[in-house]
């Protein structure tokens, strides 16, 4: 398992397209992805949950996955929230 | 153009005559043959085979075959048999690999004239693509009529060649079109920063001519040069205008260091250059040159402005930067969102975050030039299994109210994710108003099991424990009595009743499984009822007790300032503008500045609603101190060309306030979509109940907002 922390630069909600393009990319991998934030944990797999979820106020937002390709995993969803400005 | 390509490709590629040329040769075993010779062999003149004849012996060299041309002998190949086998094998390969599709032939094509500094000879073009001199003119001609339509000129002159004339701003225009037009939107996006990452990590970046100025340098400078304007502006940019953006500095970038600089200013530089995008180009005209050695004159700042501006700058959520668009919009969501309602038979309405990601969403399609890239990622199939009902109801809703919006493409994908904001509203409504009520099943014994469901109790949201059972003792009858909805035992149990098997220690993937089921069962549980409460109250800093101080005044100066003027009639629309003007006015010196502001509102585009009889009378302006709302109700009905104006909404709002500060006034004018009462009251002129339903609108704002947070 391997895990990797992000400071956000917003605190809205993801918009709709930010939460299909995370899921869709995090579909891609094998591992079991998610964000966990605030001790709440939502898969990015599902485009639903990440919807709902909430940023939390101190904007620190942690990705962890579990699995064979974890590690491209963890590095394309975080290259994906970084470049959140496309949202 | 034939040098360039020969300096421009590192492997010169063959045509189908030069192939043939070689073939002939090949076949003489090494002995020589005249060129006549080969041109009676093919049918062609001698002029024809001497015309090919630079590129084979470029061919042959390449590829180190000893190619020998002399005067009054002819052509020799001098190799041994197994290098002539070489040869053919070769000439097999280079015949796989060469055949384009006509339409990537054409872009190639366009790509090269577009970007070639000199005449192009016909021949290069037929070789090079090993096409016949009609399909090249068939070619040639498609492409005239394409770039006429940009005032751009295909000019075919005998002994000079082919190329193109026009304006550099033409050209450029022509430029962008034709990426927007001949490339599918992903492909574009491959090339930029954020596609190579996302969408496909192992391919190399590849870039078809008419792309080609986004190598290296101004690809790079061109990101630069947009993150400084973002900052400069303090904006973000609607994703489709980003790629616009970014594809057209790359380009200006491109040309400018090519030499081809824009000579004429534009046509509408005198307003441009009042516009505020106009200083921050300024800016980032110092910054350009100083940090990445880019002169940009004037005549390149006023196209830059031209661009910023029509990228249309995506403020968060302000309702008041386009109050017209903004009701269009919202009208369209309400209808949407009733028609939803009434097909899924589930409560929607009331949610103003579904309204609001809705009009978000709509406002981004609704505009011009949608090349939305995000469509690529939608996530249909997953949506349309878990929320058909939502999904068909959506469905249906959009194929009646969406056709002024969608192309059939875009309608289908967007189905998806319009179906999402409803299928998040849902899930929201369910997570906020009942919890999961959960029994453990541990057989380790009650200690472990309590263990358990402390951790669950703290890693998840919206559970409550009831109960903590040994596996012997379910009673599938006495769980529901206990208003059980999942069992969580970290044994396999053979019960029909819902469960969900995890670890006993609770693990990452024990939470993402149990918090899988927990959705689950809410999302069953949506589909039969639909409530909804508050949230929780959020942590807040100083900002947004100074924010929550601006809007709580803003509310309080719009309640009370809230005026309805009943006229009998208006000469013109300029009258009545005045007299909107007047309803808030100070002094005269006040009223002008109004009256002026209103004007140039007008002059951004209509403001009359046809659907609702109305003119939308609105502007910002530093001299207004404070949100003021009004309505002008006119007794004899003013007719213009478009229709009859029965009163007048006035909106104005100080120049300062921006952003969530403005969103009272957006409560009021959404009031009008939403309460048809409130428009009723405000056309018959009644003070008492309109003035009543806007306070009590702003009110229940106040409420819901220090609720969530202002």
């Amino acid at each position: 398992m391997r895990s990797t922390t992000l400071a956000l630069d917003e605190t809205a909600r993801f918009h709709s397209r930010t939460a299909s393009c995370v899921a869709s990319v995090a579909q891609k991998f094998e591992s079991m992805i998610c964000f966990v934030s605030d001790g709440h944990m939502t898969d990015c797999k599902n485009v639903i949950a990440l919807m709902n979820m909430a940023i939390p106020d101190n904007r620190i937002l942690e990705i962890v996955a579990d699995g064979s390709d974890e590690q491209t995993a963890i590095s394309e969803i975080e290259y994906i929230i970084t470049n959140m400005h496309w949202r | 153009m034939g040098n360039i390509k020969k300096t421009k490709k590192t492997k010169t590629s063959l045509s189908r005559r030069q192939k043939q040329i070689i073939q002939i040769i090949v076949q003489m075993e090494g002995k020589p043959i005249t060129v006549a010779a080969i041109a009676e062999k093919l049918k062609v003149s001698s002029r024809t085979i001497l015309r090919e004849l630079p590129l084979i012996e470029d061919w042959m060299g390449e590829n180190d075959f000893t190619f020998v041309r002399k005067t009054g002998v002819g052509l020799q190949i001098i190799e041994n048999a197994a290098n002539l086998d070489l040869i053919r094998e070769l000439l097999e390969i280079e015949h796989t690999t060469r055949v384009l599709g006509k339409e990537e032939r054409r872009r190639r094509l366009l790509g090269e004239l577009l970007f070639s500094t000199e005449p192009a000879k016909a021949f290069s073009f037929t070789s090079g693509y090993g096409i016949s001199e009609g399909t090249l003119f068939g070619d040639l001609d498609y492409l005239e009529e394409w770039l006429a339509k940009h005032d751009v000129r295909l000019i075919r002159r005998q002994g000079v060649g082919i190329f193109i004339e026009g304006e550099e701003r033409a050209i450029r225009q022509a430029i962008v079109s034709a990426v927007f037009d001949l490339y599918d939107i992903n492909q574009i996006i491959g090339i930029l920063p954020i596609g190579q990452h996302s969408v496909d990590l192992e391919k190399p970046v590849e870039y078809p001519p008419l792309l080609s100025f986004l190598k290296g340098r101004s690809k790079i400078i061109a990101a630069k040069i947009l993150d400084e304007f973002k900052s400069v502006l303090n904006v973000r940019f609607r994703d489709s205008a980003m790629v616009g953006l970014y594809i057209r500095i790359a380009l200006a970038i491109h040309r400018i260091s090519g030499g081809n600089m824009i000579t004429e200013p534009s046509p509408d530089w005198e307003e441009l250059e009042e516009l505020r995008e106009y200083q921050a180009v300024k800016k980032v005209q110092k910054i350009a040159q100083e940090r990445y050695d880019v002169e940009l004159d004037e005549n390149e700042v006023l196209n830059l402005t031209e661009c910023l501006s029509s990228a249309r700058i995506w403020t968060d959520a302000s309702f008041f930067s386009d109050p017209m668009r903004a009701i269009n919009v919202r009208t369209f969501v309400a209808s949407l969102v009733r028609l939803v309602e009434n097909i899924s038979g589930l409560a929607f309405h009331g949610n103003r975050t579904l309204m609001d990601d809705l009009v978000n969403h709509f406002s981004t399609i609704m505009d011009r030039n949608q090349h939305d890239m995000f469509l690529a990622y939608v996530q249909t199939a997953p949506i349309k299994k878990n929320y058909p009902e939502i999904f068909a109801a959506v469905e249906t809703a959009l194929s009646i109210l969406g056709d002024d919006i969608y192309t059939s493409e875009t309608m289908e994908a967007d189905v998806g994710f319009v179906t999402m904001h409803f299928a998040a509203a849902a899930e929201r409504i369910q997570a906020e108003s009942e919890k999961v009520v959960i029994a453990v099943v541990c057989p380790l014994g009650v200690g472990a099991s309590r263990m358990l469901a402390t951790a669950i109790s703290r890693s998840m949201q919206n559970v409550e424990i009831r109960r903590i059972i040994s596996a012997f003792e379910i009673s599938e009858e006495q769980l529901r009595k206990d208003g059980i909805d999942l069992i969580v035992s970290t044994t396999e149990l053979n019960t029909s009743f819902p469960h969900v098997t995890i670890n006993k220690i609770l693990q990452t993937q024990d939470k993402v499984k149990l918090q899988n089921r927990i959705d689950e069962i809410n999302k069953n549980r949506v589909l039969s009822k639909t409530r909804h409460a508050g949230g929780a109250v959020p942590s807040i800093g100083l900002e947004d007790i100074r924010r929550t101080s601006i809007i709580t005044r803003e509310i309080v100066e719009l309640i009370e300032n809230f005026r309805l003027l009943q006229l009998m009639q208006v000469k013109d629309y300029a009258d009545l503008q005045e007299q909107a003007a007047l309803l808030f006015a100070r002094n005269d010196e006040v009223k002008e500045e109004l009256v002026r502001c209103f004007q140039s509102r007008e002059q951004m585009g209509s403001t009359y609603i046809k659907e609702m009889k109305i003119a939308l009378l609105h502007c910002k302006s530093d001299l207004a101190v404070h949100c003021r709302f009004g309505f002008i109700r006119l007794k004899q009905p003013l007719v213009i060309e478009e229709g009859e104006i029965d009163g007048a909404i006035v909106m104005i709002a100080p120049g300062h306030l921006t952003g969530s500060c403005l969103e009272p006034m957006g409560r009021l004018s959404a009031l009008l979509i939403e309460e048809p009462l409130f428009l009723e009251a405000l056309l018959n002129g009644d003070t008492s109940v309109s003035s009543g339903l806007a306070e009590s609108a702003l009110i229940r704002f106040y409420t819901t907002k220090s609720k969530n947070g202002l």
